[in-house]
């Protein structure tokens, strides 16, 4: 039986190292959000983007901010960036980011706390070989608050997939986090009980 | 009604086959995300890239990629670069999509770390010139076939072949839409297949001089934005033509055998009239001799495809014979010339200095053979001086380099025995 945990385990391990080792091989850029820790409804915010990566590299990001909140009125009190467009109607924000290591926007909360944060980016000097590109290649911009996005960035960092994880403005998705926190202990003390048992 | 439909889907792929073709001739002709004045400035290229984020605009990932890169590498303009053939071949793309068209210029491209950009090649990559093969077309060396894999984690030869020897599939390549094809030096069709591509055909090619392979390697590196690996990769085959040179430049001339090298071997005798070469087919310039300290007693020979009459090698009266081998497997023609009544006069044979050596040709003038045979060379003509000299630790080196497999050139030995007589 313990022999049976120990391939288990040896193959668990394998399969994490190969796929540190799978993504290590890509050139690795990240998009991270950050948020003030306050969002005061009314008050102008500032979100910040974090870019990381080996220079030169060109990324496009386009944000989508939670419904209700609004972009300051005038484009230049929106951000500092040299190059990015706003879609109002879309509540989007689109920048087009070279070497520089972070572009911040301006936003206006509003009360509604149901909807948060999407952001997704991709990588402009990524050459391959395939055609017709689109999408899928697209990788969610992660956030620090929520564990679901810090993990899953380096997957999409391969280039292969867009997840749909979309990251959460703080205290505004207690509930998700609650059921999944919930989830977790169970499946956990189940897992932990059986082993006892052998 | 049902045949009606047949035609009409018929009709519809064949547009789309025809539109398609178009759009690889067209797409090559102007700078993608363009405003029509030839060159990309960064307001041009970030709205693109703006817009395209947004999903408000006809652009797609291909074509803000291509445009970023070519304003972040290419300072917004096209490229141009000068072949072989002093063409200037112009490119409005970066080189994603790569299709050769003769084994050196793909051995080169794996070199450049460029194989999974390879979207088809000629059937010698596929078959035996950059990978072995034996005489019954078997793969040997699995290991590297294994090793080198190419875009769909397929192998050499799952790639599709678009040209044979004598005829080129232009549609096929066309369909494939590259954004390169490399062309082979001593065929004079740039740009044909430039025109019925519709994409650049860089020509080049390296005769048996290592000045030609530095400069192929650096066209290539200048074609694939690879400037550093190229430099690499000429720094590489300089330090190991030193090694060499450096000791038999010290040796007087009259210390230096002459040799007769026979380059196609001598399995079919002294000429086959089929392929219109054998053991009277010889080189003038062959490098790899004459850095190894060997005198080429055919240098004052000229024309392409120098063959001697028999009673002209025994005139010669070379020491060394070096007879390549022409099958990684295959019979050695060794045994011919030491068997020939003819040149039994010869010192050489007389000497029992008849060796076999490495093919140098595969539909080219592999690089890999090439640097093998300057040392394998260079042992047997002077074994003293290069007692120390470690010939598989070099073969695996270079194939190391070459084609990132380790090694490969242990296993090889196993199939030109030869070599193993100066380990």
């Amino acid at each position: 039986m313990y022999l049976k945990q120990f391939v288990v385990g040896i193959s668990l391990l394998v399969l994490l190292v190969a796929t540190v080792g799978f993504t290590s091989c890509s050139e690795i850029i990240d998009v991270e959000r950050h948020l003030p820790s306050d969002l005061s409804e009314g008050e102008i915010a500032e979100i910040t983007l974090e870019i990381t990566g080996e220079s030169p590299f060109m990324v496009g990001i386009v944000e989508t901010i939670p419904q209700g909140f609004t972009f300051p009125e005038s484009d230049q009190e929106v951000s500092d960036s040299g190059a990015f467009k706003i879609d109002r109607d879309a509540g989007k924000i689109s920048f087009s980011v070279s070497d520089s290591s972070e572009v911040t926007y301006y936003v206006i909360p509003s009360e509604d706390t149901e909807n948060t944060f999407e952001g997704y980016w991709v990588d402009l000097l990524y050459q391959t070989q395939e055609l017709n590109e689109g999408k899928e290649r697209w990788i969610t911009v992660t956030d620090p608050n929520s564990a679901s996005n810090v993990q899953n960035s380096g997957e999409d960092n391969s280039g292969d997939t867009t997840t749909d994880v979309e990251s959460s403005v703080p205290g505004f998705s207690l509930l998700v986090s609650s059921v999944s926190l919930f989830a977790c202990v169970l499946f956990l003390r189940k897992n932990n009980s059986g082993e006892d048992e052998e | 009604m049902s045949k009606m439909r047949y035609l009409l889907i018929g009709m519809i792929i064949l547009a789309c086959s025809f539109s398609s073709m178009n759009n690889a001739v067209a797409m090559y002709s102007t700078l993608p995300c363009d405003d029509g004045d030839g060159v990309l400035t960064e307001t041009e290229v970030s709205d693109a890239v703006c817009d395209y984020m947004l999903e408000d605009s006809s652009y797609t990932l291909d074509e803000v990629g291509d445009a970023s890169y070519i304003l972040t590498f290419w300072d917004g303009k096209p490229k141009t670069v000068t072949d072989s053939h002093e063409r200037e071949v112009t490119f409005y793309r970066p080189v994603e999509r790569i299709i050769t068209t003769n084994p050196d210029n793909s051995r080169f491209t794996i070199a450049l770390g460029y194989l999974d950009k390879l979207v088809s090649t000629d059937e010698c990559t596929c078959d035996g010139c950059v990978l072995p093969r034996d005489s019954n077309d078997e793969k040997i060396v699995v290991d590297a076939w294994e090793a080198l894999q190419t875009y769909d984690s397929g192998q050499l030869d799952d790639l599709p072949e678009t040209n044979t020897r004598k005829e080129i599939d232009y549609e096929t390549m066309a369909i494939l839409q590259p954004d390169v094809v490399l062309d082979a030096k001593w065929y004079n069709r740039g740009d044909l297949i430039q025109e019925k591509v519709g994409c650049p055909c860089v020509v080049t090619g390296s005769g048996f001089t290592f000045e030609e392979n530095y400069e192929q390697i650096e066209l290539l590196g200048n074609v694939f934005d690879e400037e550093e690996r190229a430099d690499e990769l000429v720094s590489f085959i300089k330090s190991k033509v030193e090694i060499i040179s450096s000791v038999t430049s010290e040796i007087d001339e009259s210390e230096k055998p002459i040799v007769y090298f026979a380059p196609r071997g001598a399995t079919k005798g002294f000429y086959d009239a089929v392929e219109g070469r054998d053991f009277t087919r010889t080189e003038a310039v062959y490098e790899s001799l004459t850095i190894a300290g060997g005198i080429n007693i055919a240098e004052n020979c000229t024309g392409d495809e120098i063959n001697v009459a028999p009673e002209q090698i025994v005139v010669w009266e070379p020491e060394v014979i070096f007879v390549a081998k022409n099958t990684w497997d295959g019979e050695s023609g060794v045994g011919f010339v030491t068997e020939t009544p003819e040149l039994s006069e010869i010192p050489a044979v007389e000497n029992e200095q008849v060796y076999d050596c490495f093919y140098p040709y595969c539909r080219g003038r592999p690089i890999d053979r090439s640097l093998l045979n300057m040392f394998y060379m260079a042992k047997r003509l002077h074994p003293e001086e290069f007692s120390d000299l470690d010939m598989e630790a070099e073969g695996n080196e270079i194939y190391k380099e070459l084609l990132g497999v380790d090694g490969m050139f242990t296993e090889l030995a196993e199939y030109q025995t030869f070599v193993k007589e100066v380990y």
